[in-house]
């Protein structure tokens, strides 16, 4: 009785892997809304720990909270969409790290949610402010940034927001 | 280097992939990408390129309410107006946009043909004749449709309509004329623009009576509707010595008008044709809804007696229809247009002053007209507040984009019409 239990335990959690190396044990029904996960575990390859070469702890730690509340079956819509507006409260960085390990991991409504909310943050922000984000040096002459911004002078006017987070 | 639909796979950014970057663009509303196309080179040939574009418009179509587009005149200056009434959820808090609209649309006649995936059609009518163009608010630029080079050769063209809607098909928008010749007892002609082409083709006539209907005596109402690249219009066919109420159809890939009967034929000398015209016509979650009335006192439907709303039956060669809801009567309230987010029809309170232009054909309504979105099925009314417009009205969905009409012109400002418009003087 007490083996049986045990080793329904043992197959049903998977091992998660930081790329500090912490672990973290989640059930696999959980784990599996990551499609990389799923596949992983069809294959046969999750015997052992999942390594997550390319996600750190503190991403790791807020993609394992976001399932764990997508697939608790105690929580009714309302409560997941307030979860949601809250999870993403946090620096449009952090979101970007959440955002890249969502596509890795495959978690289309977890990449909708920080798709969404990066959108959400950035729409009113000038193009400067976008570069420094995004950490992307302009490769227009001045004269062709002129150019491109005359065609729409409206879109640059109006309350434009010009702080990093 | 390598291409996918979205250009050549250049990096947008050193720390993030492609993918997660056009993902967040598009999400992002027109005048942010607008302004975005001077962050750097790849984010400007992605906003510009057209695969880009069109997802961007099934992103918004996908999960945002498609916004409420309201024409009427200023209810001071009379001055044809376009508002645009964001999210219909709690419209009282969200006070309506006052859309820059850059021609100068003072004549009555001015009437919006339709809207599709950002496009605004107009037809606008002045003491040179009619023009049409085709505008995208959210960008700023409209394009001026070029006149039909056709000349009829049955007589002189009197009565006509308009269509205008997208073909996902051929990923392409086209406008429809529908004309009558006055000498040739009411037989019709139909030409065909498409945006890709720039020009105008005829299509086949099968030399039926058929008449065409722009209800003159109330010129803001809408005439057409497109339900999944089908256009639809009311006419009135004219068999045996009897004018009856038609729906009239064109499947935008077929170059073929189809005739559809209503599901209760109206039977009986009619004199003036006016009374002849017992349907109207409205695109209800993407299905022809038909709304059947003996007397729809000059196409206006009053809600007092409650009414049928049927629907056209799909995948039925036989073109049948089924009565689906019953609209429960409401007491003052008239039926403008509709619907929006399923089941909103915007329904206007009833006209007590009502005035005429100096022809005496034009009604309006005196001070801002009372308007509402009444959801037919659950009963619910929300008020539309301050929209400054009286009645009458038109209405339609509108969701903005980024599409760009081949050889547009740029309208930051009020531009004059006259130097850039060829106006038809055929069909004054």
């Amino acid at each position: 009785m007490a083996e049986a239990a045990s080793s329904t335990i043992e197959k049903n959690n998977l091992t998660l892997k930081s790329s500090y190396g912490d672990e973290f044990v989640l059930e696999e029904s959980i784990a599996i809304q990551s499609v990389t996960i799923k596949n992983m575990v069809e294959d046969g390859c999750s015997s052992s720990v999942i390594p997550l070469s390319k996600v750190d702890t503190g991403t790791l730690i807020k993609v394992i909270e976001y399932m764990k509340m997508h697939s608790s079956t105690s929580s009714n819509e309302e409560e997941i969409q307030n979860f949601d507006k809250e999870f993403v409260r946090i620096s449009i960085k952090t979101i970007l790290n959440i955002l890249e390990a969502a596509n890795f991991l495959d978690i289309r409504s977890l990449l909708d949610l920080c798709a969404e909310a990066v959108a959400n943050r950035i729409k009113n922000k000038t193009p400067e402010v976008v570069r420094k984000i995004f950490n992307i040096t302009s490769d227009f002459t001045p004269e062709e940034e002129a150019e491109i911004r005359n065609e729409t002078p409206w879109a640059f006017e109006g309350d434009l927001d010009h702080s990093l987070d | 280097m390598n291409s996918d639909q979205f250009g050549p796979e250049t990096m947008f950014c050193s720390f993030l992939p492609r993918d997660i970057v056009i993902e967040i663009l598009l999400r992002l509303p027109v005048k942010s990408l607008l302004r975005f196309k001077s962050v750097s080179k790849p984010f400007c040939s992605l906003i510009k390129n057209p695969n880009f574009i069109s997802k961007h418009i099934g992103k918004t179509t996908q999960e945002k309410p498609p916004h409420l587009l309201i024409m009427g005149r200023h209810h001071k200056t009379l001055e044809v107006k376009v508002r645009l009434i964001h999210s219909l959820k709690k419209p009282s808090h969200i006070p309506p946009l006052h859309f820059d609209v850059p021609f100068g649309l003072t004549s009555e006649k001015t009437r919006i043909v339709g809207s599709a995936n950002g496009l605004i059609c107009l037809n606008l009518v002045n003491h040179n004749g009619v023009a049409i163009v085709i505008w995208n608010p959210a960008i700023k630029t409209f394009k001026p449709v070029p006149r039909s080079p056709y000349v009829s050769t049955l007589g002189k063209l009197s009565v006509t309509d308009l269509g205008f809607g997208y073909h996902p098909g051929n990923d392409d928008y086209m406008v429809v004329r529908l004309l009558n010749v006055a000498t040739s007892r009411r037989k019709y002609e139909v030409e065909v623009y498409t945006l890709s082409t720039n020009s105008w083709r005829k299509i086949a006539s099968d030399g039926r009576v058929l008449l065409v209907i722009l209800p003159f005596w109330k010129p803001m109402a809408p005439g057409m509707v497109v339900v999944k690249g089908v256009i639809y219009w009311v006419g009135v066919e004219v068999r045996n010595e009897e004018m009856c109420s038609v729906v009239v159809s064109l499947e935008m890939s077929i170059d073929e008008l189809n005739f559809i009967s209503p599901p209760i034929e109206h039977h009986g000398i009619v004199v003036d044709l006016r009374e002849a015209i017992t349907l109207r016509l409205f695109n209800l979650n993407e299905s022809l809804a038909l709304i059947y009335s003996e007397n729809l006192e000059k196409v206006d439907i009053w809600m007092n007696a409650g009414f049928d709303i049927w629907i056209l039956n799909e995948n039925d060669v036989e073109r049948t229809w089924s009565r689906r809801f019953k609209v429960e009567p409401s007491q003052g309230l008239l039926l403008e247009a509709g619907f929006w987010e399923n089941s909103k029809a915007l329904v206007a309170e009833e006209r007590k002053d009502m005035c005429f232009d100096v022809n005496r054909e034009y009604v309006y309504t005196k001070g801002e007209t009372k308007l509402y979105l009444y959801d037919i099925i659950k009963g619910d009314v929300e008020i539309i507040e301050n929209h400054e417009l009286r009645a009458p009205f038109q209405a339609y969905s509108y969701l903005e984009s980024l599409v760009n009409v081949k050889g547009g012109v740029n309208v930051a400002k009020e531009v004059d019409l006259s130097k850039l418009l060829d106006f038809d003087p055929l069909l004054l």
